[in-house]
């Protein structure tokens, strides 16, 4: 190597960023050139010099505390109910949160009926209230809505299509009483009112309830909060769903006397990391238990890629539960890890005698109804 | 808990994709465990790179006030993107990146100098009351000012670059990533921020002149 050579390259060689051959050559020409050692012995007095560079600064208690706070702030903001829809008119807003119901619900046949037969019953309402001549009587067992506007609370309709009623002399319902009203089913609402907001909140404080680990496109639930404040679908495990849906259509097996479903029912309630690690590791398990990968329908390279993010939590909560001395914990999650083992090594495309295995065990096992107990 | 070394080039080696119980404390089992809601892991993770953060922001900007503000910001923007951290990423890379780009929004919303980089002004930078050291040699804390005078007039991409290899020794694969700049660029940028800082501070190296 020569001295034109060498001299382009000495600031990568000292930074190590030349390949192995390059690097060796280098050396063997620093060694026999006084003027490239030189150029490279300034190099590392360059460094040297730099390196006791002090900004004088240190991390004071006070900036922890303010991140702190500034994820809280940022968590309450994002838990905050959305903002009261302005006044519009009537049917364009009425137009719009049958719509937004639709969109949510469109996958609970069964809500999808009650919706129409609601919406059926309030266009009933409507016309009846908007004849002068209406004659009003109160049903006392009707279910009560509050008024958007702090007034008393008023019947609201159901979704039997039975004549409502009001005592009010408003021609109309307003845009928010049509809103409030209550889904059967989930206790969601189309609109975020006090009692749907209370069943929201309800369901981010317990998120067992098997909160995916990242959106999932393939379920169609409630829509909640992750903690980045987007939208995650969660799935309900005992709530009706669409056939198609490869995460909930198989209902959860019976129960045995296995020793995971021993430990699972006795684990404490509280212990909210591992629920949660629990409830993903059970939507992870039904998908490989229904996957139609075997007969050449997809792959399973999101499963794999979940099992390898639950296998590393699992390692995490597991030296937490040494730590603790929690041996129900650590009985579940070593239950769990072999499952999420295998899991995370399958082949995009595994071959049948591959996932028969896994799927033989986990029913043999009965791994799934024992998470479930776990999950309630 | 047993905390790392605080080399930030070794904060990042137990990372890896096995999982193992010896990893106490792994990157990866931090931001798993953080982004279950566990603000003790969260904690840990802004113990462990909040000094090296907060450096590089201070001297992406200058001023020790905006610097701690901005490294908050930068922290509370990692918590709120946990979840779409890419594990097979390095964490302190993604903690840069995210420092970088706030370091930058706070750039561009102040008022642009005039930093023009006269390669053959021989008006280095002064020290604040004019002196040098009777032996000619920089004493740490002449030194210090001197740098971070000369650190002020590169621009941006250039202090950027420099400051990320020769103050938190990232490779150059990392500089890429954490300033999205190729690989061209960072070696180019990295040679000519080199020969401005060594033309700026070379007068105050070394013995007597």
């Amino acid at each position: 190597m020569k001295c034109v050579d060498c001299l382009p390259s000495l600031e990568e060689f000292f930074d190590g960023e030349v390949d192995d051959k390059t690097a060796e050559r280098m050396r063997d020409h620093l060694a026999a050139c006084a003027d490239c050692a030189e150029a490279f012995d300034a190099l590392r007095s360059e460094q040297e010099m730099f390196l006791r560079y002090d900004r004088g600064l240190e991390v004071s208690p006070a900036l922890w505390q303010g991140v702190r706070a500034a994820i809280a702030a940022a968590d309450i903001e994002a838990a905050a109910p959305e903002a009261k829809p302005r006044p519009r008119s009537f049917l364009s807003s009425l137009r719009e949160q049958l719509a937004a119901a639709v969109a949510v619900f469109a996958a609970r046949p069964a809500l999808a009926s009650s919706l129409a037969l609601l919406a059926l019953g309030v266009t009933a309402g409507a016309l009846w209230f908007s004849n002068p001549q209406r004659h009003t009587s109160t049903t006392p067992t009707q279910p009560q809505i509050a008024d958007n506007n702090g007034g008393s609370a008023r019947p609201a309709p159901t979704t039997t299509g039975e004549t409502t009623t009001k005592e009010t002399p408003d021609a109309n319902p307003s845009p928010s009483e049509v809103a409030q009203v209550n889904i059967h089913g989930n206790g969601s609402s189309i609109d975020n009112g006090p009692a749907a907001h209370d069943a929201q909140s309800a369901r981010r404080a317990n998120p067992s309830a098997a909160e995916s680990l990242t959106p999932n496109p393939r379920t169609n639930a409630n829509a909640g909060r992750d903690e980045t404040g987007g939208v995650v679908t969660f799935v309900d495990a005992g709530h009706e769903v669409a056939a198609e849906d490869p995460l909930t259509t198989v209902a959860p097996a019976s129960l045995a006397e296995a020793n995971l479903a021993d430990a699972a029912a006795v684990l404490d309630p509280e212990d909210e990391a591992v629920a949660r690690h629990v409830g993903r590791a059970q939507v992870l398990l039904r998908s490989i238990k229904n996957t139609r990968v075997a007969e050449g329908e997809g792959d399973l390279a999101y499963e794999r890629e979940m099992a390898r993010k639950l296998l590393a939590e699992n390692a995490s909560l597991q030296i937490d539960a040494d730590a603790d001395n929690n041996k129900t914990a650590q009985r579940v999650l070593k239950e769990l890890e072999p499952y999420l083992n295998d899991i995370a090594n399958l082949r995009d495309k595994p071959a049948r005698g591959e996932l028969r295995s896994i799927r033989e065990r986990m029913e043999r096992q009965e791994i799934i109804a024992a998470l479930h107990v776990y999950d309630d | 808990m047993e905390r790392l070394a605080g080399d930030m080039v070794n904060l990042d080696a137990a990372q890896s994709g096995a999982h193992t119980g010896a990893l106490m404390n792994s990157p990866e089992e931090l931001v798993a465990r953080a982004r279950g809601g566990d603000e003790e892991a969260f904690r840990l993770i802004f113990d462990r790179y909040s000094r090296p953060v907060l450096g590089f922001v201070y001297d992406m900007v200058g001023e020790r006030s905006l610097a701690e503000d901005l490294t908050q910001e930068t922290f509370v923007r990692a918590y709120k993107g946990l979840a779409g951290f890419r594990d097979e990423a390095k964490l302190s890379t993604w903690l840069f990146a995210i420092a970088k780009n706030v370091a930058r929004e706070s750039l561009r919303t102040r008022p642009r100098e005039e930093r023009k980089v006269e390669i053959d002004d021989p008006s280095v930078v002064e020290l604040k009351d004019g002196r040098r050291s009777p032996a000619g040699a920089l004493l740490d804390k002449e030194l210090n000012e001197v740098v971070r005078k000369a650190l002020e007039r590169l621009d941006e991409d250039k202090r950027a670059v420099f400051t990320l290899k020769v103050f938190q020794q990232r490779s150059y694969e990392e500089i890429v990533e954490i300033t999205g700049f190729s690989l061209g660029k960072v070696k180019t940028d990295l040679h000519r921020a080199r020969a401005e800082m060594r033309r700026r501070i070379g007068p105050y190296l070394g013995g007597e002149q």
